[in-house]
This record gives C-alpha cells, structure tokens and sequence, in this order.
C-alpha cells in the first residue's frame, strides 16, 4: 500500500482526484494528506514522508516546482497534475517526469499507478529535479532516458536516432552506447521535433546532423554506418525537409 | 550676340564647376569620416586619374557597407558614386545612386548621409537641368555642411548654387559666390579659392557690360589676379579645368569688352587656353577655345574662317568619347548666325535642322519623366526666342534686299516659322498628353497601394480574430471547469452539476459567437462578465464577492469591440484573487463611464488581491498567463490605428491598500 499526499489548490479537483484513486486503485493507493499552499506542501512531505505525491504546478502561493526544490525528503514517486500547460508539459517529457492532465482520465491514472509497481528506485533524484528546472527556464538540451537500473541524461544533439520494437524505444548515441527506455517511440518524436530530427519510418526517429547520405530511391545512410529506409509517406516531407534553405 | 557668347561658354564651363564642386580631399573637415567613407573617398579621389580603380574601390566600400548593414556609410558611398558617374557622363548609373543615395539617408539620423544624399540630388537635377529642384537639394546640403563645419563643400556647393542663380536674382548670385568665397579663404584651399573666385568672377562677368567701362576694368582685374593665384598654386590644383575657365572667361571678357576690343590681349588667352587644354588634355576646354576663336573670325566679319572653325569643333566633339548634344546645337546656332549674315537662307535652314535634332536630343537626354512639366516650360521659351530671332532677321532683310528677293525670303521664312510652330504645338500637345497619361498612371498605382494597404490590414484583423478565440477561451480555464464538473459529479452532486455545466455551456456560445462579430453592446458584454465571474466563483468556493457598475451616463446600448475585457478580469481572479488567504474577503469592482465626445468607453478593473509584484514573485516558472493579455494588447494597437486614445494602463495596488487596478480604454463602435 502507497501512502499518497495531494498538493492541489482547488478543493473540488482534489477530492474528485481522492475518489478516482478509490476507484482504481483501493487496495493499492491510500492518501493520507492534502495540501493547498506551496509551504503547507513542503512540511506535509517532510513530515509525512508518503510513497506517492500528486503535485499541481499552481498552487496559490507559488508552483509545484518550488515545493520541489525546497524538500528535503524526496523518497517518493512524483506524479504532476495540470490543466493545460504547455511549456510545463515538454519540460516533464524531458526530465521523464510523469504528469496526469486534469480532468484526469481514470485509465491514465490506472497506467500511472501500474507504472510505479514497475519502477524499484522511487528516489525523484536531485539531477532530476535540476533539469526539469533547467528544462522550464529554456529550450532543452538534455534529455532525461529512465531505464531500469538508473536514469540516463543524454545530450540531444548527441543523439543518432531512436528505433522502436513494441512500446519499447531504442536511443542510438554518438558514442556508440544504446539506452533502451520502456516508452512508445510516439512519446520521443513529440518532443525531438524538425528540422533537427525527422520521423523516416514508423520505426525510425532520426537526427538529420548525422545524415551522411540518402538516395532517391529513399535509403539514408547514417554516420553510425546504419541504413534506414524512408516510408513513402515520408518521402516528399522529408526531401523538402533536406533541400529547405538554413538546414544541415 | 552677345547672349550667344554666353551660352556658348556657360555649357563647357557650368559642368565642370559642379563637378569640380564635388571634388573631395582626404581629410576633409566635415566631421569624422569613417573607414568605410574614407574608402569610398579615396576612391572618388582617383576618378579623374584611374576610373576603374575608382570605381573599384568605391564598389568594394558600398560592400562593406552594406555587409554592416550601415544606411550612413551606404548612402555616403552611393552619394560618392553618384558623383563619380556625373563625371563620366552616365546619367543612368548616376539617377540610380542619387536615387539610392536618397533613400538610404532617408533611413537614417545621420546629417553627414542626408548632406551627402542632398549633394548627389543636387547634383543630378543640376545636370538634368531641373534648376529649381537642384537648388532645394543644394541649399539643404550646404546647410548641412555648414554645420558639419565642412567649409571646402561649402565653398564648392556655394559656387554652385551661385551658378544655378544665374538666371534667376543676381543678389543671390552675388551672395552665394561671396560666401563661397569667405568658405574658401577659411579653408585656404587653393583648390577650393579658386573654384570659389570663378563664382565670383562669374558674377563680374555678367555685370560687365561693354559701355560702363569700370565695372568692365574691374572684372578684367579680377580675373588677372584669378589666374595669378592658380598659376602660383597649379601644382596643387587638381582639376587644371578650372585654370583653363579662368583663361577663356577672360579671353570673353576681352572680347565683350569697349569697342574696338583689345585684340592681342584677347588672343593672349585664348592662346593660354589652348595651351593649357593642351597640356592637360582638357577637351571641353579646348573645344570651347575653337568656339570663340570662331566667334572671334565672325565678329570681324571672316565669316570663311569662323564656318571652318565651327565645322572643326563639330568635327572634333564627334571624335570625343562622349555624347554632348548641347555643344554640337551650340556650334550649329553660331553656324547659323553666320548663315544669317551672309543671308544664305538655305545653308541657315540645313544648320537649322542640324541644330533642331541635337536640340532636341539636348533635352531628351535630359528629360526624365518627373521632368515633363520644366521641359514643356522650357520649350514654350525657346519657341518664343527663336520667333524674336526670325523676326529680327526679317527687319534686316527688308532693309537690304531687294522687294522681291525680300518677298521670297519672308515666305521662306514664314514658311519655317511655320514649321517651327507646328513642331513645337506638336510637341507642346503630346507633352501634355504624356503628363496626363502619367498622373492616370500614378492614380491606378495609388489605388493598388490602397487595395494593397486595405487588404494586408484585414489579413491582420482575421488572424488576430482567428487567435482571438482560442484566448479568450483559456485551456488553462476550459479545463479547468471539466475538471470541476467531473468533481460534482463523482461527489454526486447533481444539481450543481448540471448548473455548472448550463453556465459554462452559456459561456462557450457566447464566446464563440462574440468572436465572430465586429461588436457586441455594453449589455451583452456585462452579460457575458457576469457568467464568467459567476463561473469562476463557483469554481473557487464563493471566496470572492463581485460588483459591475455602470455609470448613469453610460448607455449599455452603445457597442464596442467583443472579449477586450475578460483576460484582464482572469488575471484579477486567476492571479489577484485566488491566491489570497481564507480569511481575506476577496472583492472584485468592474466599473464602467464612457466620454461620449472622444468615443471611450472606460472600464476599471479593480481586485483587492494579492497585488502585481506579489503575483510575480510567485509565479517565477509560469509562463502561459500573459498569452490572453498579449493578443489583448495587440488588438488594442490595432484599433489604436483608428482611434488613437485606445489602450490599457495597469496599476499595482488600489485606493485602499494591495490589489490592482486596470484601466481599459475602450473605443465606442459606430
């Protein structure tokens, strides 16, 4: 059984968070705290010390962000909650952060929960934390990869291209090293966009830098000395893409 | 004849005073020239020397200039290019970077850009022979490099502006050539002195008439110690053209001079002038020396000599590199005079016809568009001093000729007149036909540009509308209120439910429809606060109470532009109001009053909440609050473009203590 705290602002939205989690996560899930203002926040946490915390980005002495800074205890898994941010939003996919978008939706609160049965370390590390701020103050250049064993920060212009198999997704890096991640390839190619990287294929994210070359026929040949073909739904987006003035 | 002196020298000496009016040294005064300018200097500075090397140099300045993206140095070096191409007679190259010249200054601050720019206008319009306007371009840019205390200009551009006079009031001639002058002396310039004392001396020139023979001595004297100074500083003197004008206007002045006229001394300077045209290759100079002794031969009367002395001018201009039509008409008019007086009618009607198409040429080389109007001036003079020539040579004729002879001669001559005068109605007609198929065409060009203007500035308007609803419309909000209707109705709360859901319904349309319309009456503007102030406070536990009041004088019926007023309201709520602690009771004031007579609508947002500063010092990492404000903001710029008082103006704090305040002003639909 987790112990979950709800740092949100809106007294309606927490209790109708409190009752989903009834609903799909009884035996599992129990909360045990609220808290509305950034500074009740961070005594709950400290003093609480929960499994679990759903944190809303606007509180209304402050932001989630800065209750996470301030903490001292961080043993728990971290769920952000949101109405719509968008800025907000690229940053947790970046940091591999997890987020649930209000009103929240009962089968992704479930797949949040069953996420966390899967994840042994349930530490939000520090380095973590440190980039999801350096994410939100600009455009980002690191990008966060979990994996089983630890959580790989990755420099995107050092990224070859990305390979999927099933809801699996293969990073290729410059260095050689390849980093399996248990996400779908979908959620990468929503935040490594054009003009630097190009989804080729719908198995294939590439970044165009390490383009060494491509035929008409539509094989691209990478400088990891792979060859990716080009879907012919891709073809024209992607020759246009190439031959735009300012690109690589 | 006396006129026909003049004209004869004016057009190989005006030129090249300009010209020369433009020469520039390193190191001139005006200010601190910078490395791109100094550039193009040197390159100017070349131009009589090495052209391609001038022009070289000057290209790669107007690069650079242009690499810095710097409108002063551009428009600098275009005004130096300009100049160059007057000097080789292009009067294409030289319109374009006048024009180019202009434009660039015109984007600028900097005086020393306008002045150059005002010099190379100047230039060209002189050149071009639009006098009045190259006068306005002069006068501005020896204004400008008077106070850029760039004294040999102002001596040169003077000088100029003296010549340009010369038609019009001597005082001014006088006083520009006597400026120039004191210009030069402070700069002690032997360059500049001289070009500035052949201003003066031009003056004199003109004054001199044969019968007050003082004013003659001292013009004569004048130009004597003229030619004194430039021979003792020839060496630094760069364009030696001058030296030359100074030699043949005193040769004129000799030959102008009290009857009978000092021959030897006459000859003394044509021959200096021959000799220095030599020297230096002057072939303006030299050619306008063959034109006087002609001159000279037909005075005395050898009209053989003077014929064969025009034909050799002719001669010698079409073996010149460059077209000078004014000239080549010029020697043609002296041709004709001697045909005149050898009373040769058909010889006079063939170097008529010759004069009449270089003439003409004269003018169209010089006729731009813009310049109809000053040609159609200029011609209808000309016609009537050709008619006073005829008739003239008609009293003559009658005196000298036999009555049948005479008879013959005054048809021949009406004849031509007659001609004359059919070509110059032609021309006079088509002209004025060419002007109004120009302003036709400048009025369609207006049109377009205002369709033009008209449509960019819809385009404006429908993608601002476009992004109009998706922020009035917040996400942030939309979800917001799903979110607390999925509340009530997990908590089995129904009734609340379902009025919660009616109002953020009613809101929805009233949104989407109000984005879609020009504008909307107080009323329905109220109407759509109230349910959106409604929504919010259901939303936030009723911890705020609201008022909306309008004034007595206000009339809700009148309209204004839809969704102005509630992003401002969301911030009170969203970032004034909601913050604040339990147990403060938050109070949110909407206050309207109109000024009937500047057509504003005034509304005053007041919110006793947490206050401006406060708001920002929490909400470091939030950045999608200010979108809906923004486009607000722009659309307020928009309207601004109609109704000048339109706009927003935020204050931290109330009367009475924390909160903020927003005034809209708001302009009234008619």
């Amino acid at each position: 059984m987790y112990k979950a705290v709800i740092i949100e602002d809106e007294h309606r939205l927490r209790e109708a968070l409190s009752i989903l989690l009834e609903m799909v996560a009884d035996d599992q899930v129990q909360v045990v705290g609220y808290a509305e203002h950034a500074d009740d926040a961070v005594k709950l946490i400290n003093r609480l010390k929960p499994d679990l915390v759903f944190l809303d980005i606007m509180l209304k002495d402050g932001t989630g962000f800065d209750v996470l800074q301030r903490i001292d205890y961080r043993g728990f898994h971290l769920i952000f909650t949101t109405a719509y941010e968008e800025h907000a939003i690229r940053a947790f996919k970046y940091s591999a952060i997890d987020y649930l978008l209000k009103p929240i939706d009962q089968e992704e609160l479930k797949l949040s929960i069953d996420r966390i049965k899967d994840i042994q370390q349930k530490m939000v590390g520090e380095q973590q934390v440190q980039e999801l701020h350096e994410n939100l103050q600009k455009a980002p250049e690191r990008l966060v990869l979990p994996t089983l064993e630890a959580m790989h920060v990755v420099k995107v212009d050092e990224i070859v291209r990305c390979e999927t198999s099933g809801s699996y997704t293969t990073f290729l890096l410059a260095d050689g090293r390849k980093i399996i991640v248990s996400k779908p390839l979908k959620n990468y190619e929503d935040i490594l966009l054009p003009p630097l990287f190009f989804r080729v294929h719908q198995s294939h994210l590439i970044n165009v830098h390490y383009i060494q070359s491509y035929s008409k026929e539509g094989l691209i040949q990478m400088k990891d000395k792979a060859a990716i073909p080009i879907s012919r739904a891709k073809k024209e987006a992607f020759f246009k893409l190439m031959t735009e003035d300012g690109n690589p | 004849m006396r006129s026909l002196f003049r004209r004869f020298i004016l057009p190989c000496c005006l030129p090249a005073m300009v010209v020369l009016g433009t020469l520039l040294l390193p190191g001139s005064a005006a200010g601190q020239p910078s490395s791109i300018e100094t550039m193009a200097m040197e390159g100017y500075a070349q131009r009589f020397t090495d052209t391609v090397a001038s022009l070289n140099l000057q290209q790669m300045a107007l690069v650079l200039a242009r690499q810095q993206h710097n409108a002063e140095d551009k428009a600098i070096c275009y005004a130096y290019l300009a100049l160059t191409h007057r000097r080789l007679l292009h009067l294409n190259d030289f319109t374009r970077y006048a024009d180019s010249a202009f434009i660039e200054a015109k984007k600028t601050k900097s005086v020393r850009a306008k002045a150059y720019s005002a010099l190379a206008m100047g230039s060209l319009k002189s050149y071009i022979e639009d006098n009045a306007r190259a006068l306005d371009y002069l006068l501005e840019a020896y204004k400008l490099f008077a106070a850029l205390e760039a004294y040999d200009l102002c001596a040169r551009i003077g000088s100029d502006i003296s010549y340009l006079f010369a038609s019009g009031s001597q005082a001014k001639v006088k006083k520009y050539a006597d400026e120039a002058l004191s210009y030069a002396m402070q700069t002690g310039d032997p360059e500049s002195i001289l070009h500035a004392r052949l201003a003066v001396g031009s003056y004199l020139l003109d004054q001199a008439k044969p019968d007050n023979r003082e004013q003659w001595s001292e013009a004569v004297d004048y130009y004597r110690t003229t030619i004194l100074l430039a021979e003792k500083d020839a060496e630094s003197i760069v364009s030696k053209s001058n030296i030359g004008v100074a030699y043949v206007n005193l040769a004129v002045l000799y030959m102008n001079g009290p009857k009978p006229i000092d021959e030897d001394a006459f000859l003394f300077n044509l021959e200096k002038t021959i000799a220095i045209s030599r020297r230096y290759n002057l072939k303006n100079i030299y050619r306008s020396s063959i034109g006087l002794r002609g001159q000279y031969f037909m005075e005395k009367g050898e009209y053989t000599i003077a014929e064969e002395l025009f034909k050799e001018g002719i001669a010698y201009q079409q073996t010149l590199p460059y077209k000078d039509n004014a000239i080549l008409a010029t020697f043609y008019e002296s041709l004709k005079a001697i045909a005149a007086r050898q009373q040769n009618y058909w010889l006079y009607y063939q170097y008529d016809q010759s004069f009449a198409e270089y003439n003409k040429l004269k003018y169209d080389e010089s006729t731009q568009r813009t310049q109809q109007y000053a040609d159609a001036r200029f011609e209808s003079e000309k016609q009537t001093s050709l008619i006073q020539e005829l008739e003239q040579d008609n009293k003559l004729q009658r005196k000298n000729q036999l009555l049948g002879y005479g008879i013959a001669i005054v048809l021949l001559i009406g004849l031509v007149f007659m001609y004359r005068s059919y070509y110059f109605r032609q021309r006079y007609y088509q002209n004025r036909e060419d002007i109004s198929q120009q302003q036709q065409a400048n009025n369609a060009l207006r049109l377009q540009l205002l369709e033009k203007e008209t449509l960019e500035s819809l385009a404006e308007k429908l993608a601002l509308e476009r992004r109009l609803l998706s922020s009035q419309m917040d996400p942030h909000f939309i979800f917001n209120a799903l979110g607390n209707i999925q509340s009530m109705i997990l908590q089995k709360d129904t009734a609340q439910a379902v009025s919660y859901l009616g109002k953020f319904a009613k809101l929805t349309r009233q949104v989407l429809e109000q984005s879609r319309t020009e504008a909307i009456s107080l009323a329905e503007e109220i109407e759509t606060l109230t349910n959106y102030i409604e929504l919010q406070r259901l939303r936030l536990n009723n911890s705020f109470q609201y008022h909306i009041v309008c004034d007595d004088e206000t009339d809700t019926a009148l309209l204004i532009p839809p969704l102005l007023i509630q992003p401002f309201v969301e911030n009170a709520v969203e970032h004034g109001l909601k913050p604040l602690p339990p147990s403060h009771a938050g109070l949110l004031t909407i206050r309207f009053t109109s000024t009937i007579a500047e057509k504003l609508l005034i509304c005053t947002i007041t919110d006793n909440g947490i206050g401006l500063a406060e708001s920002k010092r929490r909400k470091a990492h939030d950045a999608h609050r200010s979108l809906a404000t923004r486009i607000t903001d722009e659309r307020l710029s928009l309207m601004l473009k109609d109704n000048p008082q339109a706009r927003f103006d935020v204050h931290d704090g109330t009367p009475t203590g924390s909160g903020c305040t927003v005034i809209l002003q708001i302009p009234i639909v008619n």
